[in-house]
Order: C-alpha cells, then structure tokens, then sequence
C-alpha cells in the first residue's frame, strides 16, 4: 500500500479494504503471535499453518495477531469461518494444525481445544456492533459463548479493542475498526482545547501509576510556551510482573501512535519520542514498524490529513535501568546522560527534555485517547466509578487459574478479579494476598479483597494501583520474602544519587535477609523502620520515596509471619531456608530413590524399595525432592 | 516580587530564586549538608539538608538546598520529625564512612547511632563535590560517577589513566573527607603527580631553567590554550620568570 | 583497533556526529557490533566526538544493558520478575549455575555460556521463564535446565 492518507475519504477507503479483510469471504485464520505466544510455539504454529494452506491451495486468510488476553492458553488459534461465529482454541502445537484445516475445509465442529466462540464483538471505537455469525449454528452452541465465560463476561476491553483481532500492523485492518478516525474529527473538527477538553470531561488518569489527570498534565504542556515541545510514550514498563504496555505495543501499535499524535496536536509539540526498554525485542521491532508505515503513508510528518499539523515519532530504546521510568530520569536517558532524577519543580511539562516543555504519558493512557475523541469523553466518563473513571489493564498472574491480560471498570472490586475473572487460585491452594504496585506498591491480605480497585482505596490500604501489574499469591509464598525480594530489586536499580535511597534500601535488604534467615532482633525491626521513614520522607525521587511500600505493607498485615522469623526463627511458608526442615516421613516412603537421585548435595540416603532419609547436614532445603516424590512423602516444616 | 516566609517562626524577606538553605545561611540558621557548595549549583544528594515546609495547606519533608521559596511558605529546621529522620540519615553514611572525621562529628551533634549495616569503611561520601568542581569551574570533566546503587564510584574513565586529569588538585581541595589524596614523587630526574585516588599518574613541567618541578604538564598546556598566556612563562618556575624579566602577556 | 574497527566504528559515528544527545544509541550499536563496549573502542569514540571519556565511561557503567566484557555465544537470561520468582525462578538460577559452574554476571572460559539474571522480561503467564539468545523457554523447572542447557552444548 503506497498510497498516501491525506484525507477522510482515504481513511474511508483503507476501512473498506480493511472490513474485506476482517470479514473476508473466505476463511480467516489468526495466531497469537506477541512475546507470549512465541514463547510457547506460536511462531511454528503460524508457519505450519501457512506451509499447510500453500500445499493444499485452499483460500484462506492467515493473520499473526497479538494478544488476545487468555495468556495461560496460548499459543491461540481462531478460526473464522464466513457467517459463522469465531471459534478460538487454545494451547495449539503444529501437532493440530491439519486438524485445525480440515474443519476448515468441512465446516465441522472443531475438537477438544476449543476454548470459546466469539458471535459478535462491540466494536467499541466506532459504537456498532460487529456481527461474525448470521442464524443459529447447531454446531457451534456447544461451544460457550465468550460473554458467558467469567474471564470475559467481567471485562471491558475498550483499550485492548484490537489486540488478538487485527493484524497489528495493517494500517486497512486498524482503520476497519475505527481507527483514526478519532484523528480526522481531532485535527480537522476541533481545536488544540477543546480537544484537551474532551479528555479533561474522560477524566483520564495517567495510567502509568501515578492517576494524574491526563486533562491537566495537557493543558499544564499547551500553557507552556516555547519554539518546540515534546510528547514522549513511556514505554520502559520496569514493573516485573506487568506486561501491559508490551502488549498493546505488540498487538495494536497505531492506537498508541494515534494516541500521540492527538496528544501532539493538543499541546502544540512537533516531534513524539517513543521510550521502549531494551528488554522487549519484539515491541521495540513492532512499534517501529508501525512509526516507519505511518511515516510511509503520510500520516506522520507534514501536513498530516491536510491540516497544516506537522508531528514526527522516533523511537529510542531503554539501556536496561528502572529508574529510567521515572520521567526525569528518563529525560536524562534522552539527553545521553545516567538515569539520574533531578529534584521537581520544575516539572517537566514546564521544563523537560532539552529544557523544553515535555508531556510524558504511559503507553496505555496514549492509547486510551482514541477512544476518548471517537466516542466523547462523557461517555468514557460513564465507565468505572466517580473520581476513577473508564477501564485499567491488568496484568494478572501468580497463583490463579485464569493467568492474562484483562481489562475491568475501575471500582470492580479485588474478589471480582481474582475469583471471576481468574477462577480463583489453582486447586489445593488459598489465595493469601494480592500484590499490585510493582516493588512501589504492597501487598493487599485476602481478607480485604471486597475491595474496590481505585487509586484511593488502593492507597488507604497501604498499596498503589500502579501501572497494573497483579500478582496472586497463595500460601506458599513467604511474606517477609517477598520484601526482601522488592528490597533486593530497588538497591540494584537505585540511581544511587541520594543517600537514604542508596543506603537505605541496602540496609533494609540486609536487615529482610537477616530475618529470613532467622538471625534478626526485634531492635531490627525498629531500625527497619525508621528506614523506611527516612526512605519515604527524604529520598530525591519516585523510587526511593515508595521503596518502603512493600515491606511497610507486608508488615501492617502480615506481622504475625515476621514475628515468626525472628521470635521462634520459623517460616510458616515453609519458603525461607534457612528456617525449614525438609524431612521423609517413613510410614509414606516407598522407596522409589527418585529423590536421590534428584538431590544436588547428596543428602538423601537409602536403598531402594526401603524408606529414604534426609542427612540434616547436607540437606540445603532447595525442596527438589518434594517436587519429584510421587507420593508426597517429603514434609517440609 | 517580594517573597515572605517564615523561617522558625520569624519572617524574613527573600529574593526570588533563592533556595531555603540559601536564605537560611544569611540568617544564620544552621542545617547541615554534605554535598552543598557555594561556588556549586545544589545537588541533592545527601539530603541531610531536609526541612519541613507547609506551603498552601500541604505540609511536606523537602530537601531545602533544591527547593526555591515561594511566598508565604513556612519552613521548620528542627521539628521532631526532620530531627529524627536527619538521625537516620547520620546513622546510615556513619555505617558506610565509620572512620571519616565530618561524620563522626555529625554522628555526635545529632545524637545518632551508627546503623548496624555490613561492615564498610569507605572514606568517600558520594557528595560529588569533586566531580562537579572538576566539570562546572576546572572545565577538565575527568571525573564522574561510574556504576550505581551501591557500586556507585567516583573516579576517572575505566577507573585509572585518565587522559582527561591535568592534576590540578582541585578535587582534593574541595574534598571534605580527604578521600581525594595527590603526591609528588621524585623518580630520576623526572617528577611525577601522583593522583592516588584516581590512579593516575602525570608528567610534571621542570623550569627550563633551574628544573625545578612546577605543575603538571597537561596543566600547563590546558591552560595555555584557554588563556592567552606565554608558553615560554608557563614553562619557567616564579623565581626565573622574574629573573628573565618576561612580560606575562606578549 | 586495527584500521577496520576504525573504519567500522567512524561509519557507526557519522549517525551520531551531529547529535551526541544519542550517546546511548551510539553506545548500543557500539556493543551490538562488538557483543560489548570494549575500552579502545570507547577512547577513540570520546576522542572523535571530543567529550570526556569519563561522560562515557559513567554512561556505559550505569546502564545494565552495557557490558565491558564479552558475552557467552549463548547468553542465558533467568527472568527474576515477580511472577517468576514466586514461581521458583531462584531454584532455576541455582540449577544453572551448578550445571555451568559459572555465577551470574559471568562468561565462561571458552566463551560459550554467560548467565545473567534480568528483571521481567514480560512472559509472566509463563513463569519461570528463562531465555537464551532469543529463544524463550516457558515454564521451565529445576529438572528440565539440564535438557535445555544440551541444547547449546
């Protein structure tokens, strides 16, 4: 395609073709092929599928997708046949792929994979409704239908629209479902305010963490004056456990890019940086990929859609540092220095990069824009809950049933999510606690998960909404662990500018070590705290002002576990070890030696067909044999 | 505009622009820093210089060597809480610099104990003194913060040899620790600077005539390309650029 | 540096002549050229764009993605993310360096292996996760590393 997009009637005609293509006469196949899928096959999935339909010569459309959102079942196959509902499968090896075409070719049932069938979706961009299946399919109503799976029936997938649907980067698929044409009403209907009107009404908070109304941050930026401003999309997702932004810069670039070049518009800036960290090969490849198509049709660079607006984007990658999350730090990174946060005000809307006024936000606020100018920001205020409005991606994952990307109304409350939506936790275990914020938030005990998720009862609970990254945990996971674990993670991505965050998260790392290792006094405990007041209270930045949110947090709720460590040097988690016993119960043993000969130090003595023991002095507790024993006869105490 | 704040209590009229350490300095208000310097845009990094400031209602713990006055703005350098928490801050540098004079006189003005922490003895504070007096009034920018968290290091590129140093010794000079060290050694007929901090060694100039040892030869040559001087005077000690009686500027 | 590093290395500084605000981008081309940022090649480069080298140098130090020392051919990276780590990523890490005889942050001696543990890689749903060079293995368990690690062998 390399004809240019200078007017709305091009849109129109890309969104033609791009219907043709989403609802093609012939059969569509698609494949999660973001990080995820590939990383379980995904890729030799896809290219089985391409050998096979080649070889056969059948018509078929095959379209790698991104992600759909049911991570724990990829690698995801679904399957479109004209006028029928979509069927999706789940956890596909090229093992099934001639099965997967000969229903295809049959128009039979499709066998045990099957997941769900899709009969229409809300098109949520444009506001009508697509229709996949025409009349009752007798085959099909089998198979449940998505809404009436909890996983999805709870979900509001207004930000994620297009990921697992569209081929990412087909500029004609994005346009059939809407896309920019929030641009054309943007850059040629409105002007720059009442643009950031629309999306001060949204009551759009910055979803990268810190729920700034994105509203006053724009207006904050076009109130700025300078020869040149900047929007830069902060990409450089550090949270471990969080992969939002990865996603939906796999699965739907152009939304982000149209996200920022409205963003642009609105503030009065001519050039886009995208901040993606190193880390993620294939957003960095993909989002790339979207900015050089773009460039090529004429919607990034001068006289975008005829209008007189000029915007570039380019792309720049993360060099492997957390703190360049933070936007001053991140601004540095820009400049070609260290990543080291400077003292605020001025913020940078005021003063950012090269000293001029910079408007960073969050990859899924950038893409939630769109949305905003299609449908009014009225109606996105509608979505969610007062002071909390529209939808957050979550990352939810840990010890749940249902591990994935989903998309909720702010105000759902914790249950909701890890019960409905996640089907609670795997059999045999309880869910303890939740953790949300990444090593800035806490952790939330099972008992409050009525909960509902905003930024201020998050907060009160001694946690933050953070950029959306929700961990599950179960009871085999140790509390005072995973403080020690967040505080190991901080003092090696502190900057180490500021004293109390260098030298504070160390000494509380030490201080978490020395209670997991049972070697800790209560007087520990007091110079724990008084670490942390002083790491909340006087560090420079972000990082080491919410370094302390975890172990405080863990602390409030989960005190009995610390007193545990340190009064009677005992893990209740079983997880710690230094402080747990492995041992072979006799009467349970039936002396198979598949411990033995898993054990890495040699400590488990016996001969076969007689019960096994564990010699205490060369035991490490890294649990092995517990793994392999098939008939549970290790105990751990 | 006039600016009015509250300094403990008392009003004081300030100039815009002017950072709470600033004005508390000409008052003769004292809060302590580390890594604060007059010839030296603020840093930041030691925080020790943290105040309580209530401004429009909120009431915060701000570093008062970064942060301007505004007016209106009433600032506390001794509350309970700043106290106790410049303790805490005293009690971790006192764990990694135990035996480093300035810290120890901290550690008994404020009452503070040392954090138990691993054992360290570091004679450098981080307060960056060096680095930026090299970078903002020398102009050599041959030292700078290598790593970070606790690997952070002040010293030369790749920690030795630099070709950038013209051992001037500023970064000795402002160093409130003693943590940067210089010497001259005597080697043959050569002199030579020893940065011992920085590990690096460099060529000091002898008088053309009476060889006596003078400065480094990079230092010669760096500042005779940036001032107009005569080579041939920065090449003499004092005594024989009297005695040839040559004109400094030609 | 012999003449063709020069050459290589003045065809990778004409991008970057006109602005050195992109040192970082110039450092990355740099390493994915080399596998890491060897010293000569950072003297020459602070020279022709006549910065201080110790710009570079606290540049090159402060970013985990640079290293000063070569990479194994096969580079293996434990994700240490969140999930991972409630999900045994430590186990796994523990497995690896018993294997390889080598601790994170290491090359082995014939240049074959280096282990790193990274921060989330992003496939939490499929924790622990352990990736080498660009391959992403899911799910991986104290008993398979031994399997995976033949691979490479």
């Amino acid at each position: 395609m390399r004809q240019l997009v200078r007017t709305p009637r091009n849109i129109e005609r890309l969104r033609q073709r791009g219907e043709q293509m989403l609802m093609p006469r012939v059969p569509r196949i698609t494949v999660g092929c973001a990080t995820c899928g590939c990383a379980r096959g995904a890729r030799e999935v896809y290219t089985a599928l391409q050998r096979s339909i080649r070889r056969s010569g059948m018509s078929v459309q095959l379209d790698a997708v991104g992600c759909a959102g049911w991570c724990s079942k990829e690698p995801l196959v679904t399957l479109q046949l004209p006028g029928k509902p979509k069927i999706t499968f789940g956890m596909i090896t090229p093992h099934e792929v001639p099965s997967l075409l000969a229903c295809v070719q049959n128009a039979t049932l499709p066998h045990e994979k099957v997941l769900y069938r899709t009969d229409g979706d809300d098109n949520i961009l444009t506001g009508s409704p697509t229709v996949y299946a025409k009349g009752r399919h007798r085959c099909a109503i089998h198979v449940p239908a998505i809404e009436s799976l909890p996983l999805f029936r709870h979900q509001k997938r207004v930000v994620l629209r297009n990921c697992g649907i569209i081929d990412p980067l087909s500029l004609e698929q994005y346009c059939a479902r809407g896309g920019f044409s929030a641009l054309c009403t943007a850059l040629t209907k409105c002007t720059p305010e009442a643009v950031i009107k629309e999306i001060s009404a949204s009551g759009l908070r910055g979803r990268g963490g810190a729920g700034f109304p994105t509203g006053l941050k724009w207006q904050a930026a076009r109130n700025a004056h300078a020869t040149k401003k900047y929007i830069i999309c902060n990409a450089d997702e550090g949270d471990p456990g969080a992969y939002m932004d990865r996603s939906i810069l796999e699965g739907d670039p152009f939304s982000v890019l149209e996200g920022m070049i409205i963003a642009g518009y609105a503030i009065g800036a001519s050039e886009g940086i995208v901040y993606v960290r190193q880390e993620y090969p294939r957003a960095v490849h993909t989002i790339t990929r979207a900015v050089n198509l773009l460039k090529r049709s004429g919607l990034l660079g001068s006289r975008i859609l005829g209008t007189s607006y000029r915007f570039t984007v380019r792309v720049v990658q993360g060099a492997g540092a957390f703190v360049c999350g933070e936007e001053t730090a991140l601004i540095a990174s820009l400049e070609g220095t260290v990543g080291e946060p400077i003292p605020r005000p001025p913020y940078p809307v005021e003063q950012g990069l090269h000293g001029k006024p910079t408007c960073i936000n969050n990859v899924e606020t950038l893409a939630t824009i769109p949305v905003i100018i299609a449908r009014g920001g009225r109606w996105f205020a509608r979505i969610g809950t007062s002071g909390n409005t529209g939808t957050k991606i979550f990352s939810l994952v840990g010890s749940v049933k249902n591990v994935g990307l989903i998309e909720v109304p702010l105000g759902i409350s914790l249950r909701d999510i890890v019960q409905e939506i996640g089907g609670g936790a795997g059999d045999n275990h309880r869910i303890k606690a939740i953790q949300t914020g990444g090593p800035s938030g806490g952790c939330i005990p099972a008992r409050r998960m009525h909960l509902p998720v905003t930024y201020e009862r998050l907060a009160a609970a001694g946690s933050i909404m953070g950029s959306g990254g929700m961990i599950v945990l179960d009871e085999s996971t140790c509390m005072v662990d995973l403080a020690k674990y967040f505080m190991e993670f901080l003092m090696n991505e502190s900057c180490g500018k500021c004293l109390p965050c260098r030298e504070g998260t160390a000494v509380a790392f030490s201080i978490l070590k020395k209670i997991t290792n049972g070697m800790a006094t209560k007087a520990d405990l007091t110079t724990l705290y008084a670490v942390a007041e002083a790491l909340k209270a006087a560090s420079l930045c972000g990082l080491g002002r919410t370094a302390a949110n975890p172990v405080l947090s863990t602390l409030r709720y989960f005190r009995v576990e610390y007193e545990a460590h340190i009064s009677k040097r005992q893990c209740p988690a079983g997880v710690c070890r230094a402080l747990i016993r492995v041992s072979i119960n006799p009467t349970v043993c039936i002396g198979c030696g598949k411990c033995r000969a898993v054990c890495p130090v040699g400590a488990v003595q016996g001969t076969i067909k007689k019960p096994h023991r564990i010699d205490r002095t060369r035991c490490t507790a890294c649990k092995t044999c517990a793994e392999v024993c098939p008939v549970g006869a290790v105990t751990i105490a | 505009m006039q600016i009015t704040i509250r300094l403990n209590g008392k009003k004081v009229s300030c100039a815009a622009g002017e950072t709470i350490l600033g004005v508390a300095r000409r008052c003769g208000v004292r809060i302590p820093s580390l890594c604060s310097h007059e010839a030296l845009r603020p840093f930041g990094a030691c925080r020790l210089c943290v105040v309580e400031v209530t401004f429009l209602g909120k009431q915060q713990i701000v570093a008062a060597c970064t942060t301007h006055v505004s007016d209106g703005m009433r600032v506390s350098t001794q509350t309970p809480r700043v106290v106790s928490i410049r303790k805490t801050l005293i009690g971790l540098l006192a764990a990694r610099c135990p035996e480093v004079p300035i810290i120890q006189q901290l550690v008994c003005e404020y009452g503070a104990t040392t954090i138990p922490a691993p054992k360290k003895n570091e004679r450098c504070i981080l307060c960056g003194l060096c680095i930026r007096a090299c970078r903002d009034i020398v102009g050599a920018e041959a030292l700078c913060f290598a790593g970070k968290g606790q690997s952070r290091t002040a010293g030369v590129a790749f920690l030795r040899d630099s070709q950038e140093c013209i051992g001037c010794g500023t970064c000795v000079l402002i160093c409130p620790t003693g943590a940067a060290q210089l010497h001259d050694e005597v080697r043959g007929n050569a002199t030579v600077r020893v940065m011992d901090t920085w590990h690096t060694e460099l060529a000091v100039q002898h008088c053309q005539s009476d060889k006596v040892p003078i400065a480094p030869q990079r230092l010669r040559t760096f500042v005779a390309a940036r001032r107009k001087i005569d080579d041939d005077f920065l090449q003499r000690c004092p005594t024989c650029r009297v005695a040839s009686a040559g004109k400094p500027n030609r | 540096m012999t003449p063709q590093d020069t050459h290589l290395i003045d065809q990778i500084l004409t991008r970057y002549r006109a602005a050195p605000e992109r040192l970082i981008a110039l450092l990355q081309d740099i390493q994915t050229q080399y596998g890491y940022l060897p010293e000569e090649v950072l003297r020459y480069v602070a020279g022709q764009l006549k910065i201080s080298t110790a710009r570079i140098y606290a540049v090159a130090s402060f970013y985990s993605g640079f290293s000063f020392t070569p990479h194994g051919r096969y580079r293996i990276e434990i994700c240490h993310g969140t999930a991972c780590h409630v999900r045994g990523s430590t186990t796994v890490t523990e497995r690896i360096r018993e294997v390889l005889h080598l601790e994170p942050g290491q090359t082995s001696s014939d240049g074959s292996f280096s282990i790193h543990t990274v921060r989330c890689l992003g496939c939490c749903a499929l924790a622990p996760v352990v990736k080498v060079n660009n391959t992403v293995y899911a799910n991986v368990s104290r008993q398979q590393v031994t399997s995976i690690l033949e691979q490479y062998r």
